[in-house]
């Protein structure tokens, strides 16, 4: 089906997203922080970003202006998952890429819909 | 025309006898002269012959009785010659009795009007010796020909004779001469009853505030001959308007005063302001605003008039004990010096005297609290500062005082907000991480039950209880953030409640000891070092059990497997002080205060990797704190981190309950 990068720095978070999303057929690459992620997004080439926004090394929005900022990046489909509340101050239009912010706690029906969407 | 005499005569006569007057007796006396003149020649020789006439009669009667009867016709004709005369004569007598009677009763008339003008003078005298005002009386050019005592006085003279012949125009203030020229004039010419208030100068040069009412005076012929003034002396009339005119300046002032305090945003500008206008306002040279300094010994010049150059803002003088500052500062009323060089009650500033100044008034601005600092007006001449100028100052010190207090209290809610603001910021992020914190856990409990339900995959039972682990695993992380939370939120509404005991250090580990070997167990190893020479403690099993475990696990946590995390106890000044060291990568210099703040984590990359809500150690502080100890990381230079807290020792309790 598809290859798709989560970038989750939770375990069990990681674990959730990636048993539920290989149940349904999709190859799941998984990075612990954001360098990790823009590294796995350059060399496995995803078709969609799965971005946590509370990481060790840098949040999820910074990740999302570098992806944005420099077109070598692959331009890809990204679902924010956050728990922060912040998030309602972001202004989602900066980052062209972004297709949906999913807020924690979130449900697998809720997430294997809007991978479905991002991939069509 | 002897004959038509006496008719002539008789007809004047009686023309005057009529009332005809002086023209008709003029005329009588005219025409009688005139007859007597024209025939005195006449008159001489009937006179004569008459005589001779009579002489022969008397001589002839009896020898020549013919002779006779004509001689007797001849002195019966040259009587009848003499008929007028005689008639002249008596009535000339008439007239001149008639002239008499007239005289006499003029001079009756004129003896009467001369007591009636002598009683009537002397009436005024009375009335112009008894009336309270002043009274002048001057010729046309202003010569004094009468006054009374008071106008005496009021000129500077202690009788009424010494002060007639002065001129009275010599006595009014060069400033007033033009007014009063102009008045007099007035009444000169225009006959209006003149008012005038001057400055009247005595013969001493000293002065007199007058009101004069003045009026034309004249003779009998009814021309103008000399003025009278009626002069008041209205000194009491003129304080009293100068004072009401103050006190109007003063309420001014001090309203004009309380507007800026009210509007005015900068207390510098405020000071300023007011500086200047009482300067103004009491017409001083010199006037300060001192503000007491936080060490109530100095004062510094913030604001003022007069002084030398760079003073204002920078000179701070000293409040020495025998200072007019200092003697002024616990005083409600003002302080007045009527001359700095003789006041004993505090020593002569250098600073005054270096100005030159003799007379002064101070006064406390007496704000809530301590003062706020000293208002203070100087002049370089003597000058007697009188109890309306006193309360002056010192409404102006309280209305800067309560503008200065009003301030402080802005001063103070401005903090206050700026806190509930920082409180408020603070208390945003906090829940922002709480809800974080929160949420992760929920996350994969209602994510891992919702992978459980979907029905579009089948899981197999390895699936289902791997996910089940997990759902109670982290319903166990929820579990205990949410007790931590529970625990600080007791602590800051001050419910949570300790069970302290009195044991020994080694129960107290011990007590802790199997919860503590559940987590290392995995891979460190767990020393305890408790001596049994140790005093006994006074604290909470229970939550001290709570602190040992949280940083046994905290070491578990980062210190590399294999390693040791011991525990151990000391007495360290009184108290019992234990500590839990590692072998970990320590926590770095600068946040080893931070850690203990409530959600910060401490660490790079690597440490961050270890997942907790940042909570613990702040529990920890709260409830060392809590027991009379402290806590902190100890200063090492290896690697590993010791933290250490003390409990209070029995004997120390004790101290503390005796004091």
């Amino acid at each position: 089906m598809a290859r798709i990068l989560i970038v989750e720095d939770e375990a069990n978070i990681l674990k959730l997203v990636s048993v539920n999303l290989e149940a349904r057929g999709h190859e799941v690459i998984g990075a612990e922080d954001g360098r990790e992620g823009l590294a796995r997004l350059r060399d496995a080439l995803p078709e969609v970003l799965l971005l946590d926004i509370k990481l060790p090394d840098m949040s999820g929005w910074e990740l999302l202006k570098i992806i944005s900022a420099d077109p070598t990046y692959p331009q890809i489909p990204v679902i924010v998952i956050t728990a922060s509340l912040n998030s309602a101050n972001q202004d989602y239009r900066l980052y062209k890429n972004l297709r949906k912010v999913l807020v924690k706690p979130l449900s697998v029906q809720e997430l294997t819909r809007e991978v479905k969407g991002a991939l069509n | 025309m002897a004959a038509n005499l006496p008719k002539e005569y008789r007809s004047a006569l009686k023309d005057f006898l009529r009332g005809g007057g002086e023209r008709a007796l003029k005329n009588a006396y005219m025409l009688g002269r005139r007859s007597l003149e024209q025939h005195i020649g006449v008159l001489d020789i009937v006179a004569a012959h008459h005589q001779a006439l009579a002489s022969l009669l008397s001589h002839s009667n009896e020898s020549l009785p013919n002779n006779r009867k004509i001689i007797k016709q001849a002195s019966d004709f040259l009587a009848e010659c003499l008929s007028p005369f005689e008639m002249a004569q008596r009535g000339f007598q008439e007239s001149i009795a008639a002239l008499n009677s007239l005289n006499a009763r003029l001079e009756d008339e004129v003896e009467k009007r001369t007591q009636e003008v002598r009683e009537s003078e002397e009436l005024y005298r009375t009335l112009i010796e008894i009336s309270p005002d002043a009274i002048t009386m001057t010729d046309l050019q202003g010569k004094v020909t009468l006054c009374n005592r008071q106008s005496a006085l009021m000129h500077g003279y202690s009788d009424p004779d010494e002060a007639i012949g002065i001129n009275a125009g010599e006595f009014v203030a060069p400033e007033d001469m033009l007014r009063m020229r102009e008045v007099t004039l007035r009444v000169l010419h225009e006959g209006i009853i003149g008012e005038v208030e001057y400055s009247l100068i005595r013969k001493n040069g000293t002065r007199v505030p007058v009101e004069v009412r003045v009026t034309l005076v004249r003779d009998a012929a009814g021309k103008p001959s000399g003025f009278i003034g009626v002069n008041r002396d209205i000194t009491e009339r003129k304080q009293a308007q100068v004072k009401l005119e103050l006190q109007a300046r003063w309420q001014a002032a001090v309203a004009e005063l309380g507007q800026h305090a009210l509007s005015e945003v900068d207390l510098a500008a405020l000071l300023h302001r007011t500086s200047s206008l009482v300067a103004y306002t009491l017409n001083v040279e010199f006037c300060e605003l001192l503000e007491l300094l936080p060490d109530g010994e100095h004062l510094l010049l913030r604001a003022g008039v007069g002084w030398k150059e760079g003073m204002v803002g920078n000179m701070v003088v000293k409040a020495a004990a025998d200072s007019q500052t200092r003697y002024t500062l616990p005083r409600v009323e003002p302080i007045i010096v009527e001359n700095t060089a003789e006041e004993n009650r505090f020593s002569p500033s250098s600073l005054l005297m270096e100005h030159g100044i003799v007379s002064g008034m101070t006064t406390t601005i007496r704000g809530k609290g301590r003062p706020y600092g000293i208002l203070g007006v100087h002049t370089c001449h003597q000058r007697n500062f009188t109890p309306g100028e006193a309360n002056f100052l010192q409404s102006v010190a309280n209305v800067l005082a309560m503008a200065v207090d009003n301030r402080r209290l802005l001063e103070t809610e401005a903090i206050a907000r700026q806190k509930a603001e920082k409180d408020n910021e603070l208390r945003l992020k906090a829940l922002a991480i709480v809800s974080h914190e929160l949420r992760t856990p929920l996350t994969s409990i209602k994510g891992f039950a919702t992978t459980l339900l979907a029905d579009d995959v089948v899981w197999d039972a390895d699936h289902q209880r791997d996910f089940i682990s997990t759902i109670n695993e982290e319903a166990d992380k929820l579990c205990d953030l949410v007790e931590q939370l529970l625990d600080l939120s007791k602590m800051d509404a001050g419910v949570f409640k300790l069970s302290p005991i009195r044991q020994h250090p080694g129960i107290l580990i011990a007590a802790a000891a199997p919860h503590l070997q559940a987590l290392t167990g995995q891979g460190h190893s767990l020393i305890i070092d408790a001596s049994d020479a140790l005093p006994d403690v006074i604290a909470d099993t229970q939550r001290i059990g709570q602190v040992l475990e949280n940083l046994v696990e905290n070491a578990a946590k980062y210190a590399p497997g294999g390693t040791a995390i011991k525990v151990s106890a000391r007495v360290n000044d009184g108290f019992v002080e234990i500590s839990v060291a590692d072998e970990g990568p320590g926590v770095p210099i600068s946040d080893r205060e931070k850690v203990f703040q409530a959600f910060y984590r401490a660490g790079d990359k690597a440490t961050l990797k270890v997942k907790g809500a940042g909570l613990g150690l702040t529990i920890c502080r709260r409830l060392v704190d809590a027991q009379g100890g402290r806590i902190w990381i100890e200063q090492t230079n290896g690697p590993g981190t010791i933290i250490c807290f003390t409990l209070p020792s029995v004997s120390v309790v004790e101290k503390q309950g005796e004091r």
